[in-house]
């Protein structure tokens, strides 16, 4: 379809809310758009967070043998405080903050350093190094965790034989070699699906620019951190965002590495194991649902810190 | 970077690149070493552990159990496959045929429906939208582990448990899907475009039809792409809902399996690591298509 | 889950915990199923006579399942059986107790002793007591302790899992030992193979699973749980339970066996390199003995556990059994397929076809011909496995039962059990699942006290 020039000179360029469609009609069309995704997400999310807000009320009470059965008990708050009353549920926001102060900065800039170097044209077969670093997060979590157990089980794994050569001696009993062993695993799995949120978003920006920039003599490098670079803040930031979330909600990697370490590590290891402990093996939804709301609000706090500041930075650069 | 600049490359010579100027000699030599190195240094660390990932899927159950997976003893990949293939008749393929169903409806439902709201969040202002843009974060911020069992009791409460209806509905939401259109929607579609069109007299479905939607092309592929892999690989919501095998993914099928391994059958143990490893090739695949939804420079070409 | 709750698949149990991993976490436990029963299905004390068809709901993760509910449905027209394949362990119950939150439990689900206190003190699950006639008493009588609380029965037992010593005959051959039958003998001939051969251990701690140790210690006399009028009582850390503990410990610190998560690729490489000499593992180990080990063809062979003061004794390490919903449509009828499952000879052949389980069911003499379904010849001198645990099984506690909350309680107990080995102490697992229980239980409401 044609562009007038004249719209296309209009210095409007930009996701700038302030200017985009207002007014009647308008608000029909954005009511239209966005009306399946919230019915399902009401139906689906919302609805259901409002039950387990509700249960997070009550508690089932049984008495002497408990043959009788149990009835539900309006307690209040209770449930929250019994959560945070635990010092294992706390202790596992510690946990998960050491361990996301090694992982998030980590995978972040190898997600972004490598989505820049696919996009680089220095780079060869870059669609297939796309793929293959894709590839670990698509693989099947029963697997997964038996190759990091056998990887990380030592006079099993060439990987540890190989460091003891080397003079090291791994182990997980130790916070020093448990949380980057953590972090491994899941740099392992997630790096390459960050990239493809990093890559694609870079991908919008217009190859004209680029080109525009080595007509001026820019190298390789400056092309990447000048104009690529700011251009996948939003993207990168939202994937920081998402990733950081995932943090606070760590569930699979302690749970793997637990059966090599399971003193060191235990059941309970990090806020959603708490929950899904309490949940999944001891039949206590209230005590869960209370943990898990405080948990979101938690995560929300943080994510609002994290969108401010960002976007502080983002209006003083 | 300024507008000016942007300006000045869109209208100068829109999707034909100049000679360009490349500079030359020893120092792009070397960076193109470098760059390719590191690439190459990423590929290895991704794939060692894949590299187990095979072997392990063809090792014999003895082979796994003995600890020595990384060697070419104890190979099974025949007595896997025939468990795969004879085990309640073949039941594999009809929940690998089930998840192609769940996953490839829930991916293009959600994309679509992603695809829609995150335009509208980023094209659109309206009071209380921040507020709205809010509430979907809540999705993403309340464990899964809290809504399973709400989840399960409503769709209960509905008729709708043991049904496709309960693994298909909740595969249709996306709150991260959401936040990635909303991201895609601002670099992707510039505002101007749709003002051009406006003056063109076009209404605001029409635009997003014929206009946005196209333009959202790599928004959609890379939304559809994670939420065919986040159905393909979640398996707790259908276990939780289903009780007819028949309708159960290749997922679930498998963890049952796998749990009947510790229980009564360690000899399906071959088996499970095998057929893990087959469910990833659909999502392979997938990649490789969507792939060239990434092609560079598609804004540009789309407006001519 | 993380941590296996009882039996954990053994060496397979790595796989489980990788289950887990999809979101959840697996259900590593074990504790096959089986059968038992000699007892025609007429005879049963539990009989629908109407006419009119029931529909029952039957949920089990247990081999060949869907497979014995045909066979019932083939020779039952006035009942119809829908079966549901679950998991074991924590998912499998989380399920169960999703849908009885939703109203919709199945009318009868397969259940592992430890947990059956929980259901029961939910108030979920119908007594069974009058449909227990006399014939099916004597029966299911070694394992009906495990299902009686209160002094009601609530549920149908299926396999009684006694604990066993399967050893290396071979290896035991090549150091000149003897199978030992008590733990002073266990003691010392462990001290003699390490001057033989300081690599190879006698025994091995599995620090991943609590059900062990309970065993062990129900061998010893001890009694964890116990309900005193409408009281529950609990005392893990009692005289004989610590005496266990202290041994074993005093084990693990002169590195005379080996502590070893069972979940981890270090426990299956133990016993295919022969590493390990000897696991202390109930009947069913021995499928897994026999299809995880395939080298050891012709080694492996199963002696009664060691026991203290010469008397046998022994306890019981998993198994399951056939609970009822209370709010089943049909009491009759579902009492009359739960017993059926145990006690049809019909049932038993069924379930042990295809010879893949060495679960021992609970009644010996309907199992007879069925037990003859699993191979033995891979074991040394061809032993059968099935006379040994039959014997074992007669040696079992007749008192001991579990209590409500046993999930908790071992998750607590997780931690201190995994450091033993690395500076934890065994009796920390004891006196922290002491504490635990007692906390959990009045959490809930219930009365519970010490002793």
């Amino acid at each position: 379809m044609a562009i007038s020039s004249a719209a296309v000179r209009r210095p409007s360029l930009g996701a700038d809310a302030g200017r985009a469609p207002r007014g009647r009609g308008h608000g029909r069309a954005a009511a239209i758009l966005m009306s399946p995704f919230f019915l399902l997400f009401t139906a689906v999310t919302l609805a259901p967070i409002g039950y387990a807000v509700y249960l997070s009320l009550y508690r089932t009470e049984r008495s002497g043998l408990g043959f009788g059965g149990a009835s539900n008990v309006f307690v209040g708050l209770g449930n929250y405080g019994r959560a945070l009353g635990d010092s294992v549920y706390r202790l596992g926001f510690l946990h998960v903050v050491e361990y996301g102060v090694i992982y998030v900065p980590t995978m972040l800039a190898a997600a972004i350093a490598g989505a820049l170097l696919l996009d680089s044209s220095l780079a060869r077969a870059s669609r297939l190094c796309q793929l293959l670093y894709f590839m670990p997060s698509q693989v099947p979590g029963i697997l997964a965790a038996l190759i990091w157990l056998y990887l990380y089980t030592p006079h099993v794994s060439p990987v540890i034989s190989l460091l003891t050569h080397v003079g090291a001696t791994p182990n997980l009993g130790q916070t020093g070699w448990l949380l980057p062993a953590m972090a491994n695993v899941a740099i392992w799995q997630y790096t390459g699906y960050n990239i493809v949120i990093c890559y694609a978003a870079l991908k919008a920006v217009p190859r004209e620019l680029i080109e525009a920039s080595r007509v001026d003599g820019a190298s390789e490098l400056r092309t990447a951190l000048s104009i690529k670079l700011p251009l996948i803040g939003p993207a990168a930031t939202l994937a920081g965002l998402m990733t950081m979330v995932g943090v606070l909600q760590l569930f699979t990697e302690p749970l793997v590495l637990n059966s090599i370490a399971p003193g060191s590590i235990g059941a309970q290891w990090s806020p959603n194991l708490y929950i899904f402990n309490a949940a999944f093996t001891n039949d206590d939804f209230a005590t869960a649902a209370a943990g898990s709301i405080l948990l979101a609000l938690i995560s929300g706090a943080l994510s609002f810190v994290v969108i401010r500041v960002t976007r502080r930075w983002r209006e003083i650069s | 970077m300024s507008t000016e600049t942007l300006e000045r490359a869109r209208t100068s010579a829109p999707g034909k690149p100049r000679a360009t100027g490349r500079p030359r000699g020893t120092s792009r030599l070397t960076s193109k070493a470098t760059v390719n190195a590191v690439l190459l240094f990423g590929v290895l660390y991704t794939m060692l552990p894949m590299a187990f990932v095979v072997l392990a899927s063809l090792k014999s159950p003895a082979g796994l159990i003995s600890g020595d997976v990384f060697s070419l003893h104890d190979l099974g990949p025949t007595s896997n496959f025939s468990g795969l293939v004879h085990t309640d008749g073949g039941i594999f393929f009809r929940w690998y045929l089930n998840s192609i169903l769940y996953a490839g409806v829930g991916a293009i439902v959600t994309g679509l429906v992603c695809v829609a709201a995150g335009y509208a969040f980023d094209k659109y202002s309206f009071r209380g939208k921040e507020r709205l843009y809010a509430l979907v974060l809540l999705g993403v911020l309340v464990p899964g582990t809290a809504t399973t069992l709400p989840l399960y009791l409503l769709a209960n409460k509905a008729h709708l448990d043991n049904t496709i209806w309960a693994v298909l509905i909740p595969s249709f939401v996306s709150p991260f899907g959401v936040f990635l259109a909303r991201v895609f929607s601002q670099s992707y579609v510039p505002n101007e475009i749709l003002e051009a069109a406006r003056i063109d007299g076009a209404g605001d479905l029409g635009v997003f039809r014929s206009i946005a939607l196209p333009l959202l092309g790599p928004g959609f592929a890379t939304i559809a792409l994670f939420q065919f892999s986040a159905i393909w690989n979640g398996f707790y919501l259908p276990y939780v809902m289903l009780n007819n095998q028949k309708l159960y993914p290749v997922s679930l099928g498998l963890y049952i399996w796998s749990s009947q391994i510790s229980t009564d059958d360690p000899t399906m143990l071959g088996q499970v690591m095998t057929g893990s490893a087959l469910t990833i090739i659909p999502i392979i695949v997938l990649f490789i298509c969507l792939q060239r939804y990434w092609r560079s420079g598609l804004t540009a070409g789309a407006l001519k | 889950m993380s941590h296996p709750r009882k039996r954990v698949g053994r060496k397979t149990a790595a796989v489980c915990i990788a289950a887990a991993t999809l979101l959840a976490t697996a259900a590593c436990s074990s504790s096959g199923a089986s059968t038992g029963g000699d007892a025609a299905p007429a005879a049963a004390a539990a009989t629908y006579t109407g006419s009119a068809v029931v529909n029952l709901s039957y949920w089990s993760w247990t081999l060949n399942s869907q497979a014995v509910v045909d066979a019932f449905n083939a020779t039952h027209p006035n009942i119809h059986v829908t079966y549901t394949h679950t998991v074991n362990g924590p998912n499998g119950y989380s399920k169960l107790f999703d849908a009885f939150k939703a109203g919709d439990g199945p009318d009868v689900f397969n259940c592992e002793y430890d947990m059956l206190p929980e259901f029961v003190s939910q108030g979920l699950t119908a007594n069974l007591t009058s449909y227990i006639d006399a014939k099916t008493q004597s029966a299911l009588g070694s394992a009906l302790p495990l299902t009686t609380l209160g002094g009601s029965t609530w549920a149908v037992p299926i396999d009684i899992e006694p604990a066993e010593l399967w050893y290396r005959a071979d290896l035991f051959k090549k150091y000149d030992l003897a199978v030992p039958t008590t733990w002073a003998q266990f003691q010392s001939e462990a001290r003699q193979l390490a001057t033989v051969d300081p690599g190879a251990k006698l025994g091995a701690i599995p620090i991943d699973d609590p059900l062990w140790l309970a065993a062990l210690s129900e061998q010893a006399g001890a009694q964890w749980y116990s309900t005193s009028g409408d009281s529950w009582k609990v005392n893990l850390t009692d005289a004989a339970s610590e005496k266990v503990a202290s041994y074993w410990q005093s084990l693990a610190d002169k590195k005379l066996v080996l502590t070893v998560t069972s979940s981890s690729p270090s426990y299956g490489q133990a016993y295919s390199n022969g590493t390990v000499l000897t696991q202390i593992e109930p009947p069913y180990e021995g499928a897994y003995i026999k299809s995880g080990y395939p080298n050891e063809a012709g080694d492996w062979a199963v002696a009664p556990l060691p026991n203290w003061s010469g008397a046998a004794t022994d306890g019981s390490e998993g198994g399951s059994s056939s609970v009822v919903d209370k709010n089943t449509k049909n009491l009759a009828a579902a009492a009359e397929f739960a017993e059926w499952l145990s006690t049809s000879p019909q049932a038993l052949t069924t379930r042990m076809q295809g010879g893949k389980s060495t679960s021992l069911p609970v009644d010996a003499s309907a199992a007879k011909a069925p037990e003859t379904a699993f191979d033995t010849s891979y074991f040394y001198q061809h032993q059968n496995v099935f006379d040994l645990a039959n014997a074992a099984a007669g040696t079992v506690s007749k008192s001991w039962i579990w209590g409500p909350e046993v999930p908790g309680v071992d998750t607590a107990m997780a931690t201190p059990l995994g450091k033993v080995g690395s500076g934890g102490q065994l009796s920390a697992m004891l006196s922290t699942g002491q504490g635990a229980a007692l906390r959990l239980m009045k959490n809930a409401g219930l009365s519970a006290s010490a002793g």
